[in-house]
Parts: C-alpha cells; structure tokens; sequence
C-alpha cells in the first residue's frame, strides 16, 4: 500500500500553490523571449525551495527523492523553465558534491545552492560526445597546484546564469571513460566564457549555452571525481533520472491534459461538446490511464530509493516511460483542442515542445532501453 | 497496370528538384521559420519560373496554365516539399494560390479576380473557418444579408492565411437558411480594401505560420461579386478542401524523404562506442519503418491524384492520403530527430522546423478525426466497399 505522508502531502500543495501564483502567469514569457525565470529562482530561495536535498548540515532540508519528485513536479505543472532551473540546484551537481566532495567543497557550496547565491551548470556534453561520454576530448592538464582546463561542452542547461560549472574532463592519458574525471569550475574565471544562447524547440528558457574553456586555470583543491573514477556517479545518475527528468514530464503532461480536458467541456461543434464525442472521450481516457501509470510507477520508484532499495532498472525503466508517456500525452492534449492547441499561447502546444527533449538529457531513452535489456538478460550495466 | 513514372513526368521532376537546390535551398536556412518568402525574393523566383515555362503548371490551359494534372503535380509537390521554403502554407513557387473555387468564377468575375492572380498581379487567400466553425463549418455566423444589389457582410474569419498580402478574400457567409433549416452558405469575392474589411489579430503557432483574424462590419458587396448561386458554397469550399487535402500527401513526402536523408546520413557518421549509429539494430529498424512508410505514402497519394485526373469522385480517398500522409510525417520526424539526439532538436538543423510544421497538419485542413469521420460515414454507409 502506497500514500504519501501528511508532510509531503502538505509540501506538494504549498509548492503547487506558490508555483501557480508565481509562475503560471509568466511561464508564456520565458519561452517567448528565450531567457531564464530569473525571479522565479528568487521566489523559491525565498520560500526555501532551492537545495531542498541538500543536506541539514548544510543548510538544506536533507529531503527525500520523493520530496524532490514532488516539488519539480508541481513546479513544472506551471513553468517546464522553472522546474529545469530547480534541478540545477538540486539535481546532479549538488548530489555529487554531497555524495563525492571533499569536506571543504562540500561547506564551500552547498549551502550556496541552498541560498540560490550560487546556481550550479553541468558540463558533460559535447558536440562529439553525448551518449559516448568517454569520447569527449576536453582536457585538463595538471601543472603545479592547479590544472590548464581547454575545450568546450554543449547543451548546457543555466548556463547563461550559472556561478558554478562541474565539467568533466580528461585528467589521464587513458582512454574512453577511464581517463575521465571533474573539476569545478568558477564560471567567472579567466579564460571560461559562455556562449550564446542555444535555440531548441522546447524549454527556450533556461539560458542553455555552450561553454568554452581557454585555458583556464582550475586550483586543485577543485578535484571533484579523479580519472577513472564515473561509476562512483551511478548512484547519483540513477536519483536524477527519478527526480529530475521524469517529474518534469508528468508536470507538463498533466498540465496538458486539465487545459484540454477544459476546453473539452466548453468548445461545441456539431450542436455537441467535445467531451461528447465518443473518439475524443477514448483518447482522454487514455491520457488519464498514462499518468496514472506514469504516477504511481515515479512515486513508487522515488520512495524505493529513499528505502535505498531503488536500482539503476527501475531508474531507466521509470525514465523511459516517463519520457514516452508525457510525448504522447501532450500529442493528444493539442488533438483535442484542434487549432487552439497550436497557437502560441496555448499550455499544451508548449508542454509539447518542452518534453520533447526529455528523452535526451540523462540518458537517452535508447541507452535506457540498452541497460535495461543487459539487466534483464544478465550483463554488466 | 503501370507502376513507372511516364518519362515527361520524370523530366518534369529532374527539372524542379535542379531548381529546388539551385534556387529554394540557399534560401532556407534565413527565411525557414517565416511563413513565407519575402515579396522581393518571391518576384524572382516567380520570374525565375516563368523563364523556364514552369509558370502556373497547374492552371487550366483556358487561363494560360500549363493544365499538368494532379498525378504530375504531385510529383512537383513531392520535390518542392524536401525544400522548407516556401512554408508549408504559402503558394508553391510555380504557381498562384488559386484553388478551384476561383476557378469556378463566370463573366466579368474572371477578368476582375481571376486573371489578375493567374499573372500574379493579385493575391487571394481563403476565408472558412471561424472562431466558432472549425471542425463544424456550419456553425459559421458571419453572415451576408442581401440589400438591393448589394450584400452587407458581418462576422469575423479566423486563421486565415495570407490575408494581410491579399487583396481580396474567397469569403463563405450565411445568405439564408435552406428548407431543411440548414444554413445555406455562399462564396463571395470580397476586396480586402472594401469599407468595413479589417485585419483583427495575427496569431502565432507552432508551426511558422501566422494567420490572420479578418473582421467584417457592414461590408457592402455587390451581389454579382458572389461565386455560383446561393447556397453553393459549401460544394464549392468542399472541392477547395479535397485537392487541399490531396496535395498534403507529396507535401508531407517530401519532407519525410529529407528527414530521412539526415536520418540516415547521421546515423552512418555519427559514432558512439566506436562504431557508427547504423551499426545498432533498433536504428536499423527505425530506418526501415521510415523508409516503408514513405513509400505506402506515396504509392497511395500517386493513386488517389489518378483518381482525381480520371475525374472520379476522390474525397474519400483525399481524406485518407492527408490522414496517412500527415500522421506519417509525425512518425519520421520523430525518429530521425531522436536518431540525432539533442542536435535534433536544435534550431541549426531543419529538423526541428519540419516536427513543429508536421504537428500544425494534423489538424488544419481538416482534422485526423474529421478525415476519419468522412472515410468511416463512406465505409458504414455502405457507398463504398473499400477506398481502393
């Protein structure tokens, strides 16, 4: 049996409310003008809904990954934008401090992300290495007590705002993923620059850019993750693709679905309304039944992790059919509202847009497909 | 039965797919995500075609067209639509946006209207759907009540292409009521510069198009400027609608055809783990899905255009070529942005543009479920045993 606390209960409802009165009338603005709801990070700071994971010696609530499903969940009900910016502080780059920092990077930021002083971008991707990680090529050269940082990373989320870069970088001569590690990086270091703002079909407004480092000098207290050493982020990978990437689907996909089911009860053609009509009754039906399933499947997952009995399958298979579902979904929630859901303005055409490239980031729902099946059948993830 | 293109029709298509990269290519990557060329550029291409004899191919021969048919057409359309500009929704290059109800037009209906958008020297555009009257275009109130000669026009259109560049406006209104107490509807030519004709809003969408609300208060219109009788304007836009609907089908092969060539080009350069894209099975197999369905595509759009030159009765199978053709499109698209991952999505490549474009199509023009509606009531009805 299965229910959420009286605790996260009340935690969903105050974060649904703050997110419908503060970020619902302006989610339009950030798509429109291509830039990131810079306030809205204010509003939650100051409601203290930045770093909620971040643990209690650090200032944070030290939540659960139920808690956190929750808040990005409600907040991407209103603004996609929004939610993405809130897994910057409390998704990947937070957790691997707190999971793999030393003790003095640890009080060095993660009250900040706490605070939204400090917004942290991850720095993976590059034009020559998405799914391959171990094919990236920027580089990190120890000299002395620092290391000379070159290369470039792509489809960075926030980093057109971002205090904090964690980049992944080759720190050995060898090859693939063994010769990889991380680095944080200030972004107002010499050398590091930010380039122009990426233009995607969805989630226009979370300042998505490259970054370029030049030789940029990184002190070696800076060492996140020594080469060699990326199995130690699995577990970290696996909280994000529960409470970071899937939440946001269901948000936008439920939001989706109420604007249609809406306009269903008003809009008559044929002396009908649409909820009238037979074909249309069927195809919100099957939304309904989806986000039940995709529900159930990421609350359930996100409470077997905080058990600590969440494995890296239920994590691929909750990201896969999150991703997939909340296509579909916003698919049916703009059928249904026939030209109205292709304008501008319209909530479905957007959340439509905006899940889009779920299935990208965190691992592609195809490298989700592949370590589910060597799972199944026994292989090595 | 032959299944092989005749040779002029292969000639045709070598020629518009040389002027397609020479001409419509460089253009793309600036002028994909407006609805259309700019007015300059398009006059050079509009001359461009005519020095080629490629001006108003489709037109009948009485007004100076080439009179090519629909089999033919839909092989230009195919080669223009692997081009992303002209949009979607903007006449083809070779030709005016025409349709056959200003074909329809009688006396000096002709000369005044029709003539002057065959030469190019006037642009139409086509005025049905309403805020209220989308999937249901009976329930249009903008109406036109007869007054001596004239017919004073109110209502307001909605989501109408191209209505700022025009200068007049196929309009459908309520002239009465028939006596099975349906609305009776009416076409009338209306200039766009008559007293009373305003452009409300322009509304954005997914795709680059940005249609136009057109409003009408008080518009007088004299009675001769009506298109057939009274009452004959819901045959007239219905044939409108079937070869619209016809032409969705090249139109949507073609961009699947281009989504696939960057599929497939991608996934043989692009290398994870040391190998190429194409090496992996499921890639595989979403290649060989595209590649089928492209195909059942537009054997079926090559079928119905025969129908329609051999001058049958095609709105069924109209219905289901944009219904297929569409919703394939969608699953093409699909694939080959997620075989490009992130890149997919990016505005650099045309990818991202083709998706959001595909979407619009689904539902304009017609609805999924409206073409599924028309094909279903053909079937149940028992007037037809099959589409084939």
């Amino acid at each position: 049996m299965f229910e959420l606390s009286g605790e996260q209960t009340m935690l969903a409802e105050t974060i649904e409310g703050i997110a419908e009165t503060h970020f619902r009338p302006t989610a339009l603005k950030w798509d429109q003008s291509c830039t990131p709801p810079v306030e809205n990070i204010k509003t939650l700071a100051d409601h203290g809904f930045l770093g909620i994971t971040v643990p209690e010696q650090y200032g944070g609530l030290g939540a659960s990954t139920l808690d956190l499903v929750l808040v990005v969940e409600k907040v991407a009900q209103s603004c996609p934008n929004s939610a993405m910016v809130v897994g910057c502080f409390d998704g990947a780059t937070p957790r691997v401090i707190a999971a793999l920092g030393t003790e003095e990077q640890k009080q060095r930021y993660l009250p900040k992300f706490v605070t939204g002083e400090c917004l942290p971008v991850w720095g993976m991707s590059e034009p020559n290495a998405g799914s391959d990680v171990g094919g990236m090529s920027t580089r990190a050269v120890k000299k002395g007590d620092r290391y000379i940082l070159n290369g470039s990373k792509i489809w960075c989320s926030g980093a057109q705002i971002a205090d904090l870069a964690l980049v992944f970088a080759r720190l050995s001569d060898e090859p693939g993923l063994k010769g990889v590690g991380a680095l944080l990086v200030e972004t107002k270091s010499k050398g590091f620059s930010v380039g122009d703002h990426i233009e995607m079909m969805g989630l226009r407004g979370t300042g998505m850019a490259e970054l370029f480092f030049n030789d940029v000098e990184v002190p070696e207290e800076n060492l996140l993750l020594k080469p060699g050493r990326m199995k130690d982020l699995l577990s970290v990978f696996n909280i994000d693709r529960v409470a970071t990437n899937p939440p946001i689907c269901l948000g936008a996909a439920q939001a989706a679905f109420e604007a249609a089911v809406a306009y269903m009860q008003e809009r008559q053609q044929f002396g009908r309304k649409l909820s009238d009509f037979q074909g249309l009754q069927w195809r919100v039906a099957d939304m309904a039944i989806e986000l039940a399933a995709a529900r159930n499947l990421l609350y359930q997952a996100a409470a077997s992790f905080d058990r600590g009995q969440g494995t890296g399958l239920d994590a691929s298979i909750v990201k896969t059919y999150l991703n997939e579902m909340s296509v579909r979904v916003t698919n049916s929630a703009v059928q249904v509202m026939g030209a109205m859901g292709l304008t501008r303005e319209s909530v479905p055409q957007r959340m439509y847009r905006d899940v889009r490239g779920m299935s990208f980031g965190y691992g592609t729902t195809e490298v989700q497909r592949n370590m589910i099946a060597r799972d199944i059948f026994g292989g090595a993830r | 039965m032959d299944f092989e293109l005749p040779q002029e029709i292969r000639l045709l298509q070598d020629n518009v797919r040389r002027f397609v990269n020479e001409e419509l290519m460089p253009l793309e990557q600036a002028y994909k995500d407006e609805p259309d060329l700019p007015d300059d550029i398009r006059a050079g291409l509009h001359d461009k075609a005519r020095k080629l004899g490629f001006w108003a191919m489709d037109l009948p021969e009485d007004v100076g067209g080439g009179g090519i048919g629909y089999l033919p057409l839909c092989v230009v359309y195919e080669e223009l639509a692997r081009c992303l500009v002209p949009g979607f929704r903007a006449a083809m290059v070779f030709s005016p946006f025409l349709g056959p109800v200003l074909l329809s037009a009688q006396g000096d209906l002709r000369e005044r209207f029709l003539m002057p958008v065959v030469r190019g020297e006037m642009r139409t555009c086509f005025g049905l759907t309403e805020a209220g009257a989308g999937s249901d275009p009976t329930q249009m109130k903008t109406v036109a009540v007869r007054n001596g000669d004239n017919y004073i026009v109110n209502g307001a259109k909605m989501y109408i292409t191209g209505a700022n560049k025009a200068q007049f406006i196929q309009l459908f209104a309520r002239t009465g009521t028939d006596d099975k107490g349906k609305p009776e509807i009416s076409c009338l030519l209306v200039e766009m510069d008559r007293p009373g004709v305003k452009l409300g809003q322009c509304i954005e969408l997914i795709s680059p198009d940005r249609p136009w609300e057109v409003v009408f208060e008080n518009v007088e219109v004299p009675a001769g400027n009506m298109i057939g009788k009274p009452g004959e304007g819901w045959d007239l836009a219905r044939s409108f609608l079937d070869v619209g609907r016809l032409v969705h089908g090249p139109k949507a092969v073609g961009r699947a055809e281009r989504a696939l060539q960057l599929a497939t080009s991608y996934a043989n350069d692009r290398k994870t783990f040391g190998q190429p894209l194409s090496s992996r099975q499921a890639i595989q197999w979403q290649i060989a899905d595209s590649a089928v369905e492209i195909h059942a595509a537009r054997l079926m759009t090559y079928h119905a255009a025969w129908m329609a030159d051999q001058g049958m009765n095609f709105h069924a199978q109209a219905s289901a070529v944009k219904l297929f053709c569409d919703e394939m499109l969608m699953r093409v698209v699909d694939r080959a942005i997620q075989i490009h991952g992130a890149l997919g999505l990016s505005r650099e490549l045309p990818l991202e543009n083709i998706f959001r474009d595909a979407r619009s199509r689904l539902i304009t023009e017609g609805s999924s479920e409206m073409q599924r509606i028309i094909i279903s009531s053909q079937l149940l009805s028992g007037r037809r045993q099959a589409l084939f």
